[in-house]
């Protein structure tokens, strides 16, 4: 069986650009929507607490990760043209792991502008109250045991999969080992990432205890979804690694890959936080709260 | 249901979880039989140190207010509204003080009493 080239190519150059928009342009539109949003809806002289530093700071930053993101996509295009210019065969599967690596760096950088956004905010806390729900954190309150089970069962089907082209010789050459355990140490590291926000300490001193639990269930559901995916997707890959006709169809699957993991890794956070839901009320001053025992 | 403390409190923070937990015992907010977080989960949430409520649940264990039951964690006692109303500290002045009274009457002057006591505190096998 001999897949049409050009048919691959079309698909690919089609896959590759819902890429490029997915990540360059879609993702970063709504993530700068939103923090305008919050902006505008909810100012610092009604919302001191919401600000730990003056306005126009946070719309400078906006505007930074506004330029980063445009500054991604012109890289991008540029990386594109340099590898059609380079030779007769770019390696498509390096262009897209290449882009997708200059295209998540913004997103990265706003999320180490976030995290010091909320070590700032713990130091500026004043209260000395401190406040916790007596209500045990279980792990099945926020991931469904179903969703857990079928993350559980294609890694081990990966597993299976991946030794059985191996003729389940582990020490058939040193790559088996290394594979295996590097898969497995990043589907550990999902699990402490659940793990660190189930039990660890809050970021936001200010949340209230819904807000958190809806931060656990989206932590959650985003690392089974994404364990899920790597799962499926090193199956697949394991599996056209063996029949070399397939070839041609590895940087386009890689590239759906690591666009499913979008949707479902930022694309998820925002569906399942929304801005409507979050208690704000919080970020007022002199809140009075009536819930707790003393 | 939630429990407050304050870090800035003359009480230390132990203490105050314990009668936290016992006033939401007494209050009903919290029944006979319901979990409790894990000392871990607690800890992180009220930002204090691990062994602070570890001190505090062992407090409410020996008083029969919270039962730990292995892996499963730890539970409210099914009697624990009824041993709220227990109060140690209170029990421990009443016996200190026949004791001390008792020894005062047998001609036991307050040094040898304070010396004693001493003794036997820095004794911790007994």
């Amino acid at each position: 069986m001999h897949i049409n080239t050009i048919m691959v190519e079309l698909l690919f150059n089609l896959v590759f650009i819902s890429q490029m928009i997915l990540l360059s342009w879609y993702y970063p539109r709504i993530i700068i929507n939103r923090l305008t949003k919050v902006m505008d809806k909810y100012p610092p002289h009604e919302y001191p607490k919401l600000y730990t530093k003056p306005k126009d700071y946070y719309q400078k930053k906006i505007t930074t990760f506004a330029d980063l993101c445009t500054l991604a996509q012109i890289a991008c295009l540029v990386i594109v043209l340099i590898s059609w210019n380079l030779g007769n065969s770019p390696n498509e599967e390096m262009l897209v792991l290449i882009c997708f690596a200059v295209q998540v760096l913004p997103i990265i950088i706003l999320s180490i502008m976030a995290a010091k956004y909320f070590k700032k905010m713990k130091k500026v806390f004043q209260s000395s109250n401190r406040e916790a729900n007596l209500q045990p954190r279980r792990i099945f309150d926020f991931i469904s045991a179903k969703l857990l089970g079928i993350a559980i069962i294609l890694y081990v089907v990966y597993l299976l999969v991946y030794l059985y082209f191996n003729n389940f010789n582990i020490f058939l050459d040193g790559k088996v080992p290394l594979t295996l355990i590097g898969v497995t140490l990043i589907q550990l590291y999902f699990c402490m990432v659940f793990y660190w926000k189930m039990y660890g300490r809050k970021q936001n001193p200010y949340s209230v205890n819904e807000d958190r639990v809806r931060e656990i269930k989206t932590v959650g559901k985003i690392a089974v979804y994404a364990s899920i995916i790597m799962s499926l997707y090193l199956t697949v890959a394991t599996i056209m690694d063996n029949f070399s006709y397939l070839d041609s169809l590895d940087p386009m699957m890689l590239s759906i890959y690591l666009q499913m993991i979008t949707i479902f890794g930022i694309g998820a956070e925002i569906r399942m936080i929304k801005i409507e839901d979050i208690n704000f009320d919080v970020y007022k001053n002199n809140i009075i709260k009536d819930t707790s025992v003393a | 249901m939630h429990i407050t403390i304050d870090i800035d409190d003359p009480n230390p923070l132990f203490s105050q979880l314990v009668e936290q937990i016992k006033k939401a015992v007494d209050k009903d907010m919290i029944k006979p039989g319901a979990p409790l977080p894990s000392i871990r989960q607690l800890a992180n949430d009220l930002e204090i140190n691990n062994k602070t409520v570890a001190k505090a649940y062992k407090l409410l264990e020996r008083d029969n207010i919270i039962q730990t039951r292995g892996y499963r964690g730890t539970f409210i006692h099914p009697d624990a509204k009824l041993n709220c109303t227990v109060d140690m500290s209170e029990w421990v002045m009443t016996k200190l003080t026949e004791t001390i009274s008792t020894l005062r009457q047998a001609g036991v002057t307050d040094s040898e009493i304070r010396i004693a006591f001493g003794n036997v505190m820095s004794n911790r096998q007994i």
